[in-house]
């Protein structure tokens, strides 16, 4: 019994494959579409990059391949439309991170000595907010149906009152904790301030960061957020692990070049403020408003791409009957009026107008 | 001006010079890039005005998608190999064969 148990189990494994590769392309065809329309919205460039990433996908060799490179293309077409949503549409062709001569926020101005150099601040980038938020979330939603289930009714309903309104007041504090916690860079030191209640404000003379490393998870390439770490001379110290700072990159290469080449930063802000003298300055401190309309634009985006993908309505996969039986077409090249086959199916069934 | 952008533009200019048209996957495999890497810079580059784009064929065919071929304009392609040849010159992207490390014996 076993053994046919097994051989069973291989020819179904076999079929599995064969059709996989076989559902691959056509799934690969649909994705960028659809990574095309998340990407550019209603625009007229979406028409065109829904065709033209059709026909590369065609050109792309290996069936899994094409795969992989479609699930690609929708995942940095979301990151993209995301953080373009939450950054707003571009406002400035410099960004934020790369102003320089700024001037340093109420906030921060009051812990700097008046001869130091205010060189940046930065927030922390919003993913640190969504994690907090998601996990509240999700407590809760978990909390809900467990006080549902083993509390009596008469006190349930006062309890899930309760883990409602304590959530929502754990999720402002959350947030106000984060609209004004602040990474400071000045030409001596770099400062952390962070707190609603209790204020914690914390430093490491640049003289004395003997190693300054980050690291960025795979979500952190997609968003462009980080994870600073700083060795000091000092071994215990606040700002040893900085969690999802926004441009880590560029970040660090502001700090590394305030350690080494003060002067040449120096001169980039002369250069800066002579070129901003006819203009009115831009640099405004960043209020909370801010903060709401970025919220209010992300969730924006995120209704809108679901309603361009949903008036847009996928098509039921359609598994090859003659998937099996069909002769070996593994080699793509040669497979040519195949892949034809399929396209002429999938355009058919896709096409938005009918 | 990203790394990306530098590889694009250079796969460009040298289409130019051999007087080619490029579609898109051949930009992604000459360029060594991701596809949404490559159409990135070719947003960018077609927001400035930099490359000039048509379709293969030119007239819609509902069976099977056009191709799109790109092409840098005249001015642009000088722009584009002044600013390069400006770089400091780059080693194509290393490629470490899988397992080599395994079969060479320490000596």
């Amino acid at each position: 019994v076993k053994a046919i148990l097994a051989l069973l189990g291989t020819i179904a494994l076999g079929i599995a494959v064969n059709e996989l590769s076989d559902v691959s392309p056509w799934l690969a065809r649909k994705l960028v579409t659809v990574s095309a329309r998340i990407r550019y919205g209603d625009t007229a460039r979406s028409e065109v990059r829904t065709e033209e990433l059709t026909a590369v996908i065609a050109d792309r060799p290996g069936k899994v391949l094409k795969l992989g490179t479609a699930l690609w293309f929708v995942a940095t077409a979301l990151a993209a439309r995301l953080s373009r949503a939450a950054a707003g549409e571009a406002e400035s062709d410099t960004p934020s991170f790369l102003r320089m001569g700024e001037l340093p926020s109420e906030l921060v101005a009051q812990y700097l000595f008046p001869t130091e150099l205010f060189r940046g601040e930065w927030r922390r980038h919003w993913i640190h907010l969504a994690k907090s938020w998601a996990l509240t979330l999700l407590i809760a939603s978990l909390a809900i149906p467990a006080v549902h289930g083993w509390i009596k009714p008469t006190y349930a309903n006062w309890l899930t009152l309760a883990i409602v309104l304590g959530g929502l007041t754990f999720m402002a504090f959350r947030g106000a904790g984060w609209y004004l916690n602040r990474f400071v860079l000045s030409n001596r030191r770099l400062m952390y301030t962070e707190g609603v209640v209790r204020r914690r404000v914390g430093m490491m003379p640049l003289m004395r960061v003997v190693d300054l490393r980050y690291e960025q998870s795979g979500l952190g390439r997609m968003l462009n957020y980080g994870t600073f770490f700083l060795e000091s001379v000092s071994r215990v110290s606040m700002l040893r692990r900085i969690v999802d700072l926004p441009s880590p990159n560029e970040l660090y290469l502001r700090v590394v070049e305030e350690m080494y080449e003060p002067e040449a930063v120096e001169a980039r802000i002369a250069a800066a403020q002579s070129d901003e003298t006819d203009e009115p300055s831009t640099a405004t401190a960043p209020d909370a408003d801010m903060i709401v309309a970025a919220v209010a634009r992300l969730a924006a985006a995120v209704t809108e791409i679901s309603a361009t993908l949903s008036r847009w309505n996928l098509p039921v996969p359609r598994t090859p009957s003659d998937g099996v039986s069909r002769p070996e077409t593994a080699n793509d090249a040669s497979g040519n009026h195949i892949s034809e086959n399929h396209l002429a199916t999938s355009k058919q069934v896709t096409d938005p107008r009918g | 001006m990203t790394a990306a952008v530098v590889d694009v533009l250079s796969v460009l200019v040298q289409a130019y010079d051999e007087r080619r048209e490029v579609n898109g996957w051949q930009i992604i495999s000459a360029a060594r890039r991701s596809g949404a890497a490559v159409y990135g810079a070719l947003d960018n580059l077609e927001d400035v005005g930099w490359v000039e784009a048509r379709w293969d064929p030119p007239e819609p065919n509902p069976a099977k998608p056009r191709r799109r071929l790109y092409t840098l304009t005249g001015a642009a392609a000088r722009t584009a190999r002044d600013g390069l040849a400006e770089l400091p010159l780059r080693t194509p992207r290393p490629r470490p064969a899988l397992g080599a490390s395994l079969l060479r014996t320490a000596s």
